[in-house]
């Protein structure tokens, strides 16, 4: 240990992230497409050029004009307007799971993997329960006792996600698990949630939100076909699974109400996508075969 | 004088194997019946080959291993049947320096917060703490501004250093040490180990001095 060679890089080890991000094509496509939904779905109701329940009996299902771009629906209902509406649904509904299921998830699945135990086995049996049930069919139970709604959507997409963020947690955990500086801690008298928070949280956080952000797309995708089944939102508030339904009675005639919504949904979830694909690679290459 | 430390008949079995309802096949002895005690101010070198329990004892001793049987005394009292949180006040005065000076530090986490982290543990404020670690850092030969630095920064020595700052922290009574210059090339580990001698003299703490090296440990220890 010579003097010359003591003088350290000052360099943070993520201080690259911004230009790796701008280099990564899935990062900047996903992003921008993310960000134009978001946008869309927060302005929703000043974007929208006319009310999404606002109906006209004498224009039902109009094909694309300068008044209606999209064109009508079998009440005379703006297509356009309802679309930017459901972004804001979907959005919803989408952040609301991925907050709670986060939350849960990553509070059981670092308590199954750091204190191990009965503890683990109890929180790892409830997962595999969750895991071995079809998610639809729990949907569909839930509806039943609580009535369909967005609410319903919300609790029965939560139940059955965190278990997959606990379970990523968990493996996490007990990779570090190993690393001495637990170790270190332990010794140092350091309780053990503020070791969970200091020193486990901010290494398995890069993980966390790659596995979040590809999730987007699937929850989204999950709302829709609820909705889709009449489980989800109800009338007259719109949804991209609702109008799916609704447009495809008569696809044959009328395409444009369940294509256009069909195309939002299949854009708003690849966008998701490349962008948690981008995250990946830029936030963790070690991740990628995965 | 009684004993800092006294271990008596300490034995150590670890699960080998598991069927399929998790229990183990075979247990492994990895410590069997090792007694031994330990005076203030006192240095021990533990030496053995590799894999025969070195590092197990001392991570016994450390209580973040249960013992299968034996007793670990700490000033007295048995440390074996404490809780953790009956422990934890304990953990003062029972520090540790380990062997990987790679995985021992928190790469998220800033020089200041590596050492201080003892400190805050038992109750230093912001300003204090600084102060302390800016002291810690002087006395393991580690100019006090690279204290806003993160781990990988440092080269192998460095990083030693500054485990050795982080368990000097709380001023406690004894220092187990596994291995501790083990990843070091040998001129840096006589510079380690001068370091260590020099802080057990100063501040008169005992050493637990784990090693493979029969030299290494001459070079510290009284017994
Ligand atoms: N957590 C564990 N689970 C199962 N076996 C273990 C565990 N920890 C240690 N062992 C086994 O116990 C024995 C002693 O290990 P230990 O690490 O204490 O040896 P050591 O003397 O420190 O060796 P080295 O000089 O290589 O560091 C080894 O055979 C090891 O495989
Ligand atoms: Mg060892």
């Amino acid at each position: 240990m010579s003097a010359t060679a003591l003088e350290p890089t000052v360099t943070r080890a993520r201080s690259d992230f911004w230009p790796k991000f701008r280099r990564n094509r899935n990062a900047v496509a996903g992003s921008i497409i993310v960000s134009f939904v978001v946008l869309v779905a927060i302005f929703a109701r000043l974007i929208a050029p006319y009310e999404y329940d606002e109906t006209d009996i004498l224009f039902t299902w109009a094909h694309p004009s300068a008044e209606h771009p999209l064109g009508t629906d079998a009440l005379g209902r703006d297509i356009l307007s309802r679309l930017i509406v459901g972004a804001q649904v979907s959005l919803t509904v989408a952040f609301a799971v991925l907050g709670i299921t986060l939350t849960i998830g990553i509070m059981m699945g670092m308590i199954a993997g750091y204190f191990g135990g009965r503890l683990d086995a109890a929180i790892m049996r409830t997962v595999d329960i969750i895991f071995a049930f079809p998610d639809i069919i729990f949907a569909i139970l839930l509806a039943s006792v609580m009535g369909p709604g967005i609410i319903t959507v919300i609790v029965s997409l939560s139940v059955v996600w965190w278990p997959g963020v606990a379970r990523l947690t968990r493996s996490l955990v007990l990779q570090l698990r190993t690393e001495l500086y637990v170790d270190a801690a332990i010794a140092s008298g350091t309780p053990p949630f503020t070791i969970l928070l200091r020193h486990f949280l901010p290494n398995i956080v890069a993980p966390l939100i790659v596995r979040a952000s590809i999730g987007v797309g699937f929850i989204i995708m999950a709302e829709a076909t609820l909705s889709f089944l009449g489980i989800g939102v109800q009338e007259p508030r719109p949804s991209w699974g609702g109008m799916i339904r609704d447009g495809i009675v008569s696809l044959r005639t009328e395409p444009y109400l369940a294509l256009s919504a069909s195309t939002a949904l299949g854009l708003t979830i690849i966008g998701f996508n490349l962008f948690g694909d981008g995250l990946r690679d830029i936030l963790d290459p070690r991740i990628k075969d995965r | 004088m009684t004993a800092l430390l006294e271990v008596s008949n300490l034995t150590k079995d670890f699960p080998v194997g598991a069927d399929f309802l998790g229990r183990p096949h075979a247990q492994l002895r990895a410590v069997d019946d090792v007694s031994f005690a330990l005076a203030p101010g006192e240095t021990l070198g533990f030496v053995g080959e590799s894999g025969c329990g070195k590092t197990t004892v001392g991570r016994l001793v450390l209580k973040l291993l249960a013992p299968t049987a034996g007793t670990i005394r700490f000033e007295g009292v048995d440390i074996t049947s404490l809780s953790e949180p009956e422990m934890r006040p304990r953990r003062r005065d029972l520090q540790v320096v380990f062997q990987d000076p790679y995985s021992s530090l928190n790469p998220r986490l800033m020089v200041r917060d590596i050492v201080g982290e003892p400190l805050r543990n038992f109750g230093f404020a912001r300003d204090q703490i600084d102060r302390r670690v800016a002291e810690l850092m002087r006395i393991v030969g580690l100019p006090p501004e690279y204290m806003s630095r993160y781990p990988h920064a440092f080269s192998g020595g460095q990083r030693q250093r500054i485990g050795i700052a982080r368990a000097l922290a709380v001023s406690p009574k004894l220092v187990v040490c596994d291995e501790a210059v083990s990843a070091l090339d040998v001129s840096i580990q006589a510079q380690i180990l001068n370091l260590l001698a020099d802080i057990q003299a100063q501040f008169g703490l005992a050493l637990l001095f784990i090693s493979h090296n029969l030299g290494v440990v001459r070079h510290v220890s009284h017994r």
